[in-house]
C-alpha cells in the first residue's frame, strides 16, 4: 500500500511537471522514431533488392551444358545442339530431396507463316520457377498449346494481344492453340529472362528434332537448401552421364551475396544516423534532467525531512523515469512506424519500409535505458545528501 | 519526560566555525514546553535546529530524543525517527509547490504508511486545526505567506511528533500573519505540543516559557520566561 502510494507519486510527478515531461519525452520520441524509421527504410531497400533478385525465380538453380559457363553448350540459353542434358536428367533431378520444381528448357526457332518465331520449350512448372508473368490466359500445360510473348502477337494473330487467347496457329502443319500471353519480361538483375513465347518441352523437341535440352532450371525448397541441392544435382547428373562433367550448376547465391554486401553497408550507414539521433535525444533528456535537478533536490530534501527514506525517493524517481521512457518510447515507435508507412507513399521512389520487431525493441530498450539512467542518476545523487544539504539548494 | 537530551553535541563545518552545545541541564519536556532559541545572526541557531531535527549529523556528541538514542541512527531508522518524532516548520515554508495544501499535509502520512481514507481524514482535521479547512484544495501559489506557514504547521503536526521545531517561522511574514502563527503555536502548546522556536525577534522569543540564548555557537544562557509575550 505504502509502496504503491509512493510509486504513484512518480506518476503524479510527471503530470504536475507536464512541461518538463513533454520536453523530455520529445527527446526520446525523436531518438526512437528516427531509429525505427531509418532502420525500417533500410530493411525495405534491402528486401526490395533481394526481392528483385528472387523475382528471377526464388531459390533458382540452373543446370547448363558444358563444364564451364560459355563452354561448348553456348551458355544458359544457348541452343541445345551440343548439349548432353536430357529430359530424363530433369526427371531424375525432380526426385532429389530438397527440390521443389524442375523444368527443362529447349530453345527452338519455328516458322509460322512468313515469320520465324523463337520458342522456349518448357514444362508447366517453369511458370512457377521463373515467375513468368502472364497478361492473359494461362501457361502451357499440354502439348499443342502455346503461350505467345506480347511482342510476338503482332503479325501472328490479327487481333490485339488481349484477344489472342483461343486463336490457333499452324506450325509445321500442326495446329497449336494460343492459351496465354506472356508479359514483356523486366530484365532486372542477373541472366536476362528472355521475352519469350512458350510451348511444351515435348513439342519443342519434336519441332527442333533434338533429344537434348538447352537448360534445366530447378527451384530448391528453401534458400538454405540451395547448397546441398546443388551438390545432389551435380552428383545425380554426373551419375546419369557416366561420370562426365559435361554440365555446370549455377546458383543465385553469388548474385545475392554481392548485393547483400552493398545493402548491408547501406544499413550500417542508416543505423549510424539513427544512433546519432538517439544520442542527441539522450543528451536532450540528460540536459532537461540535470536542469531540473536543483528544484528536485530541494523537493528531495523536503521529502526526506518529512520521513522519506532514500529508497522511497529513488522508487518515486525510478517510476517516474520508467513511465517517461516507456511513454516516450511507445510514442517514438508509433511515430517511426507511421513514418515508415507514409514516407514511401510520399516519396514513391522508396521501396516500402519493413519494420522489424528486433529493431523496434532495440530502439525502445536503448531509450528506456537512457531515460532511466538520466532520470534516476541525478535523483540518486540528491537522495544521498543530508536533508539539510538538499534543502539548501535553490 | 525529557524530549531532548543532547550532550556535548558539536558540529564543525569544514574549516568554518563550530556550533557546539554543552550538556543541556533542563531539557524540554514532552507535553507542554515551549522553548525559544535566540541569538544574533550566524550564532548557530539553525545549525542547532537542524541537528535536533535530524536533518544534519553532529560531528560529535550524543543525542537522545524522546527516550531514544538517535545519534547513531542510519538510513531507514533515521528517516523513521524524523517521520515519527519530529515536525519541522521552515522559514521559507518548503511546501511542494505543485501539490495542494491537502496533498502537502498528507505527505508525512504517506511515508508513515497511513492508508488513504484515514490519511485524508487526518489531513483535513490538521488543516481544520490551523484554520484552513476551506483551503484544502489550493496550491501553495494560491495561498498567502501566513496561510502557507499554517499548512506547513499542519503538515508538521499530522504525524503527532514528540517535538515541533520551527526555524524563524515568522521571518517571512508580516506582523499580523506572524502574530497569528504565534497564536496558533500558543493554542497547540496549550493542547500539549512541545515547541522549540528559533527567532532573533525578542517579542517572538518572549512568547515561550523558556529562552535559550546562543552566542558564537554555544549555549550562552537558559532562562525561564513568564511566557506573557511582548
Ligand atoms: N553548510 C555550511 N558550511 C559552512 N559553514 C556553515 C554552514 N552552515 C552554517 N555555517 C556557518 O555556521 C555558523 C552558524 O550558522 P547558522 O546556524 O545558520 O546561524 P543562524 O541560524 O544563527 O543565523 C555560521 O557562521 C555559518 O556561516
Ligand atoms: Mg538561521
Amino acid at each position: 500500500m505504502r509502496t504503491l502510494r509512493i510509486a504513484a507519486m512518480g506518476l503524479q510527478g510527471l503530470l504536475v511537471n507536464w512541461a518538463r515531461t513533454a520536453l523530455t519525452m520529445l527527446g526520446i520520441i525523436i531518438g526512437v522514431g528516427a531509429v525505427v524509421l531509418l532502420t525500417s527504410l533500410g530493411n525495405g531497400i534491402q528486401e526490395s533488392i533481394s526481392g528483385q533478385i528472387n523475382d528471377l525465380g526464388p531459390n533458382l538453380i540452373t543446370v547448363v551444358p558444358g563444364s564451364e559457363e560459355g563452354d561448348g553448350g553456348g551458355g544458359p540459353f544457348g541452343a541445345a545442339a551440343s548439349s548432353t542434358l536430357t529430359p530424363e536428367d530433369a526427371r531424375a533431378v525432380a526426385d532429389l530431396p530438397g527440390v521443389a520444381e524442375v523444368s527443362s528448357n529447349v530453345s527452338v526457332v519455328a516458322p509460322i507463316g512468313q515469320q520465324s518465331v523463337s520458342f522456349s520449350g518448357v514444362d508447366p512448372s517453369y511458370e512457377e520457377i521463373r515467375q513468368v508473368a502472364l497478361s492473359d490466359g494461362r501457361f502451357v500445360e499440354n502439348e499443342g498449346e502455346v503461350v505467345l510473348a506480347e511482342s510476338a502477337t503482332e503479325g501472328l494473330v490479327d487481333t490485339p494481344p488481349e484477344e489472342a487467347v483461343g486463336r490457333t496457329l499452324e506450325i509445321r502443319n500442326r495446329e497449336f492453340e494460343v492459351v496465354g500471353v506472356a508479359e514483356k519480361a523486366d530484365p532486372g538483375f542477373g541472366p536476362p529472362v528472355p521475352d519469350s513465347s512458350y510451348v511444351s518441352t515435348t513439342d519443342a523437341l519434336e519441332l527442333s528434332g533434338n533429344e537434348t535440352v538447352g537448360q534445366i532450371v530447378v527451384q530448391a525448397e528453401s534458400a538454405g537448401d540451395v547448397g546441398a541441392v546443388t551438390d545432389r544435382i551435380e552428383a545425380e547428373i554426373a551419375r546419369a552421364h557416366d561420370g562426365a562433367r559435361d554440365f555446370s550448376v549455377i546458383t543465385q547465391e553469388e548474385l545475392l551475396s554481392t548485393f547483400t554486401e552493398i545493402t548491408d553497408q547501406l544499413q550500417i550507414f542508416l543505423a549510424g544516423i539513427a544512433g546519432i539521433s538517439l544520442l542527441v535525444g539522450g543528451i536532450g533528456v540528460m540536459n532537461i534532467m540535470l536542469v531540473s535537478v536543483a528544484e528536485r533536490t530541494r523537493e528531495i530534501g523536503v521529502r526526506k525531512a518529512l520521513g522519506a527514506t532514500n529508497t522511497d525517493v529513488l522508487l518515486q524517481f525510478l517510476l517516474e523515469a520508467i513511465l517517461l521512457a516507456l511513454l516516450g518510447g511507445a510514442l517514438g515507435v508509433a511515430l517511426g512506424v507511421a513514418g515508415s508507412v507514409l514516407l514511401p507513399r510520399i516519396l514513391t521512389d522508396l521501396p516500402p519500409a519493413v519494420v522489424t520487431v528486433e529493431e523496434v525493441a532495440l530502439a525502445f530498450g536503448v531509450s528506456a535505458l537512457i531515460g532511466v539512467v538520466f532520470g534516476v542518476l541525478p535523483a540518486y545523487r540528491s537522495a544521498r545528501l543530508e536533508p539539510v544539504e538538499a534543502l539548501r539548494r535553490e | 519526560m525529557a524530549v531532548i537530551e543532547a550532550r556535548e553535541m558539536t558540529k564543525t563545518y569544514g574549516r568554518g566555525r563550530a556550533s557546539s552545545r554543552r550538556s543541556w541541564g533542563q531539557p524540554a519536556r514532552r507535553g507542554g514546553d515551549w522553548v525559544s532559541v535566540v541569538g544574533p545572526s550566524g550564532s548557530g541557531k539553525s545549525t542547532l535546529m537542524n541537528l535536533l531535527g535530524l536533518l544534519d549529523r553532529p560531528t560529535s556528541g550524543s543525542y537522545v530524543l524522546d527516550g531514544r538514542d538517535v545519534s547513531r541512527l542510519k538510513g531507514g531508522e533515521l528517516a523513521a525517527a524524523r517521520r515519527d518524532l519530529i515536525g519541522f516548520v521552515f522559514q521559507s515554508y518548503n511546501l511542494l509547490p505543485r501539490q495542494s495544501a491537502q496533498g502537502n499535509v498528507e505527505l508525512p502520512m504517506v511515508y508513515a504508511g497511513v492508508r488513504g481514507k484515514e490519511r485524508r481524514r487526518r489531513a483535513r482535521e490538521a488543516l481544520e486545526r490551523v484554520g484552513l479547512a476551506n483551503r484544502a484544495g489550493h496550491n501553495p501559489t494560491e495561498l498567502s505567506g501566513g496561510q502557507k506557514q499554517r499548512v506547513a504547521v499542519a503538515r508538521a503536526l499530522v504525524n503527532e511528533p514528540a517535538l515541533l521545531l520551527a526555524d524563524e517561522p515568522t521571518g517571512n511574514l508580516d506582523t499580523a500573519s506572524g502574530e497569528s502563527i504565534l497564536d496558533l503555536f500558543e493554542e497547540l502548546n496549550a493542547g500539549g505540543v512541545t515547541l522549540m522556536v528559533v527567532t532573533h525577534d525578542e517579542g517572538v522569543a518572549r512568547r515561550a516559557g523558556r529562552i535559550v540564548e546562543i552566542r558564537d555557537g554555544r549555549v550562552f544562557s537558559d532562562e525561564r520566561s513568564d511566557g506573557a509575550g511582548a
